[in-house]
């Protein structure tokens, strides 16, 4: 290499660090910069956050370590932790209700609600939760399993008064040892996605595995219905490897791998259905419906990301951490985009 | 400010790569310097602490796992060096090594099944893998060799993107697209669906061998001798694959923790032997290419004429140089004929990645499910975007097909080429050497061993006779260890199976008693008798060593007999009966002593093993006990015989000059181990010696009895007049040359195996246990050294 190169290197390496270090210190010169992504610094980093979900201006992140949960509360633009009444292992998920009620899901087949105060739910599964949603807090579901040979895939749902065991069909997909997460658009129309590429959807009355040609884990899923009520389009996402998303329309669905984008653990999509996903090396990127052709937002992480979730047009969050070093130390990261 | 500070790190990472990636001259159109070597030595590049890592890495390779080290409780192999051994430590493997991908097939997608997507055959304690009842869909594959795959990994992404072509814009016919793996471009498997080394190399170690490992620490990652830095840099790569060289592809190892089920604490392979295994496979050299003749350079005119060079490139760039490892790295559509319906990453059923052509001499048999036994039938087999350039091959006169194999023989390796895994010219070993023969030999004699040798080492291919069910595809498939003729690690143990009915009676299936473990055909189908699978059984049973198996085979009748009792007249607890065959003859060799001499062993093994077909008895030994043993025909489509008389008795001849291992020395430490040995009561059944016809001793630690030793509760397999819990007492002469133990290899050590004895052995045992620890340690010292 020519001396002039390696001249040539080094500067541009000084100029990037003083770049760098000038962004510390105030708000930044390029109005661009407000759109990026910037760590949530009072999120506890030596825990995992696993979820990031809320409603109107509430938001919630749930994590913690293989251990202990956590949860976390956004008051304004302070984040606070949120103490349950017992100790509970790791939490994955959480769904806030429009009336406040508040559930949050977990290892071991923990769950617990916020109907004014926090308690503990009893489940009647020790399996991980991994999913949760409701349409009404008395009609709540809860999805989970240990994802191994001898594990159990669960799907439970919540009366307003307990927790039971739901039956579903023998699946025709072999070895689904475990559902990841629960969607609905309404009471009637709900759908679990789940090992192997499983699906299931539940039309009020019982819960039928459907098919939306993919072998790949489907980890994570969100919805939206058109404006005019016409279009309720679903985006499902996973794949362990590369990145696989499923965009269905009125229940016909299209799966396309999204590669080189790798696995995707999360999705969320706003209500003009642009859309977010989430995933391996801290990869956070916005597919196009209609292509599936995707553009990456720097996160500036390497970090695994689980979860993205917006409120509104404009604020976003987005929380992950070193999710394959199950045995610790554990690492995490939150990071928010606000106007 | 933790943020901005971890940003500049990583900032002043990339740069720090980039300077460094900069100095090297990335626009060399040479090829790169020190890359080849023979098959199987290190990159002449690496550092002497490389070297040392990669002879570490060489023994981890080749070192047999066992179940109190993590093997299993799923596996098809106990050792890495059993799928990559062709021509040497590293390589291929032949066709007795082929494994199986399982799916079920459900609405047009894949799904993996069993242990992600791979079929065991064996199981520590159930003993055969059960098929998972979802499977629908299996495909062949043959191991893959690792020659030259650092050279791979350090090959820039966009060099291996420039060259794709997914909707053939250019019209030629060939498009080409990337797999990909965790984002990046995947390199190295079958279907190019893995882009690290690192994944390559614990994947498989789990899928196959059952041993959990955990990723390596970013500090190894960064130790690693191709290039290997952390998950940051590679989350860099991703974001700005423009500016920096894609050499951190390797970062993109699967990160999760392998755990299984067993009571070996995970990980079962430590991070330093991890370290040091996928360094070795990264500094494997790439195979020396041999200078160019003019056969060879007309085949690589040819090559390129007919478009053979449009998937296989001749080099690749890379930060060393030009590679010229003759593939794309893309994949391809291969057509109907080659498609195995397995989808991977992005790959559909008909895609395969351009297999690299260096070394292509020495590592058949070739295609995914090494269906080709010559490079002739794997051009021909190819067919999509390859048809036109199979055809204009097939369109070559013979010599001009002659020089394009030629041409492709001249990309390394042809002088380490073998018809089974002994390398060319290896010398006789003496007589006082495992695997020598019983004296020296000289004349006819000698170059009849020579030939037996090479018969028992070479390979059987399909158009041979290699069976429609077979479990070796030689005889050195499965008596390799320690050196051929030897005995079997558990990675080649047989299976056999039979149904008890409902009064507990043995009944034999009406196809006989071996589930073979491969079949001719490119997918395989249940080989078991539908009978109900409740009542089945199974037994494994381990390979024995055939050191001394004609001087056994000089024992006369009435020596073995001497030492009968079966109706245990002298009450000791102890029977032993022999083996009388429908012929009248006694059998000796076996776990059921159900052989008679070397000649019916070779024939037994020939048909029942390899499923070859054999001639008349009558052409060689008209009045030999022979005759019950060996098929004569088939319906694999091949004439029978497809042994000529003269192999099976060369085959025969090896076999039954095999000397016995060298005997250990005698003294008085020998005698004391001896009576040590007697006192317990092992000596009931391991005889000390029998006598040959001329009153020679024959030290062999076996009466050639059946006993029945099993558990109380054991159901095994019947075999003759051999109940379902009898065995013949086993030689113990070589015992510490064929760890693990008993038939079934479940006895990792010698103390194990004597504990794993009841019944007839139940008094001996109690007898061993009773020992004071010097005089178990003393007894246990002496069988180690017979």
């Amino acid at each position: 290499m020519g001396d002039f190169l390696k001249v040539f290197l080094f500067y541009t390496w000084v100029i990037c660090g003083l770049f760098v270090f000038g962004g510390c210190g105030g708000s930044p010169s390029d109005p661009d910069e407000a759109k990026r992504w910037a760590p949530i610094e009072s999120l506890n980093q030596s825990v995992w956050w696993m979820n990031a979900f809320g409603l109107h201006d509430v938001l919630f992140v749930v994590g913690g370590t293989p251990e202990e949960g956590k949860l976390m509360q956004k008051s304004g633009d302070e984040w606070r932790e949120v103490t349950l009444p017992e100790s509970v292992p790791l939490l994955n998920w959480g769904h806030a209700l429009g009336d406040g009620s508040v559930f949050v899901v977990g290892n071991s087949g923990s769950v617990a609600l916020f109907d004014q105060e926090w308690m503990l739910l009893q489940t009647p599964t020790d399996q991980n939760l991994w999913g949760v949603w409701g349409a009404a807090k008395n009609d709540v579901w809860a999805v989970g399993g240990s994802g191994r040979v001898g594990g159990e895939a669960v799907i439970l749902h919540w009366d307003g008064r307990s927790w039971s065991k739901i039956d579903f069909p023998a699946l025709e997909r072999a070895n689904v040892f475990a559902f990841f997460k629960v969607w609905g658009f309404d009471r009637d129309d709900v759908y679990v996605v789940g090992q192997r590429g499983a699906v299931l959807h539940f039309d009020g009355d019982q819960w039928q595995e459907i098919f939306v040609d993919t072998g790949e884990d489907l980890i994570s899923l969100w919805g939206a219905v058109s404006m005019d009520n016409s279009e309720k389009i679903m985006v499902m996402v996973g794949g362990r490897s590369n990145g696989v998303v499923v965009v269905g329309r009125n229940g016909e669905f299209q799966t396309r791998s999204v590669a080189p984008l790798p696995g995707l653990n999360g999705v969320w999509m706003n209500a003009r259905r642009e859309v977010w996903v989430a995933g391996l090396f801290g990869t956070l990127a916005r597919i196009n419906l209609e292509t599936f052709e995707f553009v990456r937002e720097e996160v500036s992480s390497f970090r695994t990301l689980h979860s993205v979730f917006g409120i509104g047009m404009d604020y976003k969050i987005t929380v992950g951490g070193n999710l394959e070093n199950v045995e610790g130390p554990f690492e995490g990261i939150g990071m928010e985009n606000i106007p | 400010m933790k943020f901005y500070v971890s940003k500049l790190i990583l900032i002043t990472k990339i740069f720090v790569l980039l300077w460094v990636g900069c100095s090297e001259d990335n626009t060399k159109d040479e090829v790169a310097e020190g890359i080849f070597g023979i098959m199987g030595d290190s990159v002449s590049f690496a550092t002497e602490e490389q070297k040392q890592t990669f002879e570490r890495g060489r023994e981890v390779l080749l070192h047999r796992f066992t179940e109190e080290e993590g093997l299993g409780p799923h596996f098809n192999v106990t050792f890495c060096g059993s799928c990559h051994e062709r021509p040497v430590v590293g390589g291929g493997a032949g066709r007795y090594r082929d494994f199986l991908l399982v799916s079920q097939q459900l609405y047009g997608t894949s799904i993996p099944t069993s242990v992600n997507g791979i079929q065991p055959q064996f199981h520590t304690e159930d003993l055969r893998h059960e098929t998972d009842p979802a499977t629908n869909h299996t495909a062949k594959r043959n191991p893959i060799p690792f020659f030259g795959v650092g050279l791979l990994a350090e090959i820039p992404e966009e060099e291996i993107l420039s060259r794709a072509d997914a909707p053939d814009e250019d019209g030629d016919g060939i498009s080409g697209r990337p797999n990909y793996d965790r984002g990046f471009v995947g390199r190295f498997g079958r279907k190019s669906q893995t882009v690290s080394l690192e994944g390559f190399v614990r994947g498989p170690l789990f899928n196959h061998a059952g041993i959990t490992s955990f990723p390596l620490s970013e500090e190894k990652k960064r130790l690693l001798p191709i290039p290997s830095p952390g998950r940051d840099v590679a989350f860099l790569q991703g974001l700005m694959r423009w500016v920096v060289p894609s050499v951190f592809a390797q970062a993109a190892a699967p990160d999760d923790p392998i755990v299984d089920d067993d009571d070996v604490p995970d990980p079962e392979l430590s991070e330093d032997a991890l370290f040091d295994l996928i360094s070795f496979v990264m500094l494997l050299a790439a195979p020396e290419p041999d200078p160019l003749n003019a056969q060879s350079r007309a085949g690589k005119d040819l090559f390129t004429q007919i478009d053979c060079t449009g998937c296989h490139v001749p080099a690749l760039r890379g930060p060393r140089g030009l590679i010229p490892a003759y593939t794309d790295l893309l994949l391809h559509d291969m057509g109907d004929e080659l498609a195995d319906g397995v989808m991977m990453g992005v790959a559909i059923g008909s895609e395969f990645r351009t297999a690299p052509l260096w070394g292509v001499a020495a590592t058949g048999p070739y295609l995914h499910d090494g269906r080709a036994d010559t490079l002739r039938q794997a051009i021909l087999a190819h067919g999509g975007e390859a048809l036109g350039s199979r055809d204009r091959f097939e369109a070559l006169s013979e010599q001009e097909q002659s020089n394009v194999i030629a041409f492709l023989d001249s990309l390394g390796g042809s002088d380490q080429k073998s018809e089974g895994l002994l390398p060319p010219n290896t010398p006789l070993a003496l007589p006082d050497e495992l695997g020598g023969p019983l004296a020296e030999l000289a004349g006819e004699e000698r170059a009849r061993f020579l030939r037996g040798r090479d018969l028992f080492d070479r390979d059987v291919f399909l158009d041979e006779g290699l069976g429609n069910s077979f479990n070796g595809d030689s005889c050195r498939a499965c008596h390799f260890e320690p050196v051929m003729g030897g005995a079997g690690p558990q990675g080649v143990n047989v299976i056999r199976y039979g149904f008890f009915d409902e009064q507990g009676v043995f009944v034999f299936p009406p196809t006989g008693t071996m589930a073979a473990r491969h079949q001719r055909s490119v997918s395989r189908s249940e080989p078991m008798d539908p009978t109900d699978e409740q009542l089945r059984t199974f037994e494994v049973r381990q390979t024995p060593a055939l050191f001394g198996l004609g001087r056994i085979e000089q024992v006369p009748e009435e020596e073995i007999l001497a030492n009968e009792d079966p109706e245990d007249e002298n009450q000791d607890g102890i029977r032993g009966v022999a083996h009388r065959l429908p012929s009248g003859i006694l059998g000796r060799f076996g776990w059921k002593a159900s052989i008679p001499s070397a000649g019916a062993f070779t024939r037994d093994a020939l048909s029942n093993e390899i499923g070859i077909t054999l001639p008349e008895v009558s052409e060689i030994s008209p009045q030999g006990p022979e005759s019950q043993f060996g098929l004569l025909e088939d319906d694999d489509g091949i004439l029978d015989p497809e042994f000529l008389p003269d192999d099976v008795e060369s085959l025969t001849f090896f076999m039954q000059q095999l000397a016995p291992p060298p005997a250990p020395e005698r003294g008085a430490a020998f005698d004391e181990g001896l009576a040590l040995f007697e006192e317990v009561g092992c000596a009931h059944c391991h005889v000390p010696f029998l006598r040959d016809a001329e009153g020679a001793q024959i030290w062999l630690y076996s009466d050639l009895l059946l006993h029945d030793v099993a558990a109380p509760d054991y159901k095994g397999v019947a075999e003759g007049q051999a109940t379902h819990r009898q065995f013949r007492t086993p030689p113990l002469w070589g015992i510490t040359h064929t760890a693990p133990y008993m038939h079934d290899g479940k006895s990792v050590t010698l103390q194990k195996a004597i504990e794993a004895h009841h019944t007839e052995a139940a008094t001996a045992k109690h007898n061993f246990q009773a020992l004071s620890p010097t005089e178990k340690i003393k007894l246990l010292q002496w069988m180690q050294a017979l």
